[in-house]
């Protein structure tokens, strides 16, 4: 986790949003709390949201499940 | 019960025995205070052009007499205008003019709303990891849209709301010129130009106006348009301006001339015309291209004006399009000493707003008259209330 700490520090740093978006789905992913888990998943999906990209779809989709989005 | 900041009767009597409006609607930031609400907040007022925003997600972030704005160009091609604020905090969205990929972001708690205004996601607003609460209803908290109306690509705005429709304040300048509700074409970078002037608006739109200036101001346009060609536009109540009865088409090296717009009648084969859509959007028309220049108060004393040329089709000639640029830019440019000369003028305390010539300074006073009575109306309603 340092270490995608580290690259995320770093795609926050450079403004990437493709980027950013690959890291927090994969914290989300690696996460076995489920608080933690939506809260880097919000992440994930914010970045995709103001990128316009493909990946918004699918991770609206997993915290409307979730009970976390409308 | 407040007394009016300025006594404007002088101004609202007739051209024989006006004064023009006094010093302090010039450099009293009071004053300014109260034209905003007078003149542009409750009226219909000129902010950008379309052409500002070409594709969809273009956003320009614009700080129109005060107010942040944000023109944008939505994923569907529709161009709107809304306040430049999140419904959270109140902050400010969009700090540059850029590209929106897909949704707006507000910087600070990333609030994201789409091109359409519509409040699409409030990341953690119920607690961390969780994008919902009963008291947060996305449909009621979409980006306050500004009422705004494009005609022939320029974008006006009404903030309040409240003004009459588009076409109905209009109806007689856009009657007038029904020959010109044509498709435009903006000539792109090299057809757009902008100047900084040290002055109070109002005083581009009255150099506007008329033209008893230019055999002297425009020495170049008139040897070949005289004085005596033009004619006085003069709708009182409503607008104002000049004509020439000598427009010459421009010709490129080889000859060549812009395309015509369509199905004009005679009238514009050597004609051309300059009107002021009060208060802030003075416009002309000729046979082959229009232009629009945006006058937008900056403070009191500072102005800009956006300069734009249009065109009857998307393809012309560069360097033709270049040529027109240039002369026309030369041609405002000469009007910048006058504009910021009267400005410095407005500084002297004697000065009663000046006195008219009844028969050259017609449209300027209509204009004045124009100011002093939305003024008037708007001081009136404002006792009303009290």
């Amino acid at each position: 986790m340092n270490d995608l700490n580290e690259r995320m520090l770093a795609a926050h740093a450079a403004s990437d949003l493709d980027v950013l978006i690959e890291l927090y789905t994969e914290a989300a992913d690696a996460s076995n709390d489920a608080d933690a888990s939506c809260f880097y998943l919000v992440h994930a999906y914010v970045f995709a949201l103001e990128a316009g990209a493909s990946q918004a779809p699918a991770l609206h989709a997993r915290l409307v499940d979730l009970g976390r989005e409308e | 019960m407040t007394q009016p900041i300025t006594d404007l009767s002088s101004v609202r009597t007739t051209i024989d025995k006006a004064n023009g409006i006094p010093n302090a609607h010039y450099i009293d930031p009071q004053v300014y205070e109260e034209e905003y609400h007078a003149l542009f907040s409750t009226r219909w007022a000129g902010l950008a052009v379309a052409a500002d925003v070409p594709e969809p997600g273009d956003a320009v972030p614009i700080d129109f007499l005060g107010v942040p704005l944000l023109l944008l160009r939505d994923k569907d091609g529709d161009v709107r205008v809304f306040q430049n604020i999140c419904r959270h905090r109140g902050m400010i969205l969009v700090e540059e003019p850029r590209k929106i990929e897909g949704a707006i972001r507000c910087p600070y708690h990333s609030w994201c709303y789409s091109t359409k205004g519509k409040l699409v996601s409030t990341p953690h607003v119920g607690g961390p990891g969780q994008n919902t609460h009963a008291s947060i209803k996305r449909d009621d908290l979409g980006l306050n849209e500004v009422r705004s109306h494009i005609w022939n690509d320029i974008v006006f705005v009404n903030l309040s709301g409240t003004a009459e429709p588009f076409d109905v304040v209009y109806a007689d300048l856009l009657k007038r010129w029904s020959e010109f509700d044509v498709p435009v074409f903006h000539g792109g970078n090299d057809s757009k130009f902008q100047f900084d002037l040290k002055t109070n608006w109002k005083l581009a739109i009255e150099n506007y106006c008329e033209s008893y200036h230019l055999p002297w101001v425009h020495p170049g346009l008139n040897s070949y348009s005289r004085l005596e060609d033009h004619y006085h536009i003069e709708e009182p109540g409503k607008f104002s301006g000049q004509g020439t009865y000598v427009y010459r088409q421009l010709e490129d090296d080889d000859g060549s001339v812009f395309p015509d717009f369509p199905n004009l009648s005679e009238k514009w084969d050597e004609g051309g015309e300059y009107i002021t859509f009060f208060p802030n959007v003075m416009v002309g028309v000729q046979r082959d291209h229009m232009f629009v220049i945006v006058v937008e108060p900056q403070s009191v004393e500072r102005t800009t004006e956006a300069v734009h040329l249009y065109y009857a089709s998307p393809e012309t000639s560069q360097s033709l399009r270049a040529k027109n640029a240039s002369q026309w830019k030369e041609v405002f440019a000469e009007d910048v000493f006058v504009v910021e000369g009267m400005q410095r003028g407005r500084h002297a305390p004697s000065f009663d707003g000046g006195r008219f010539s009844p028969a050259m300074d017609g449209p300027t006073h209509i204009f004045h008259d124009w100011v002093a009575t939305q003024i008037e109306t708007y001081r009136n309603q404002a006792k009303a209330a009290e």
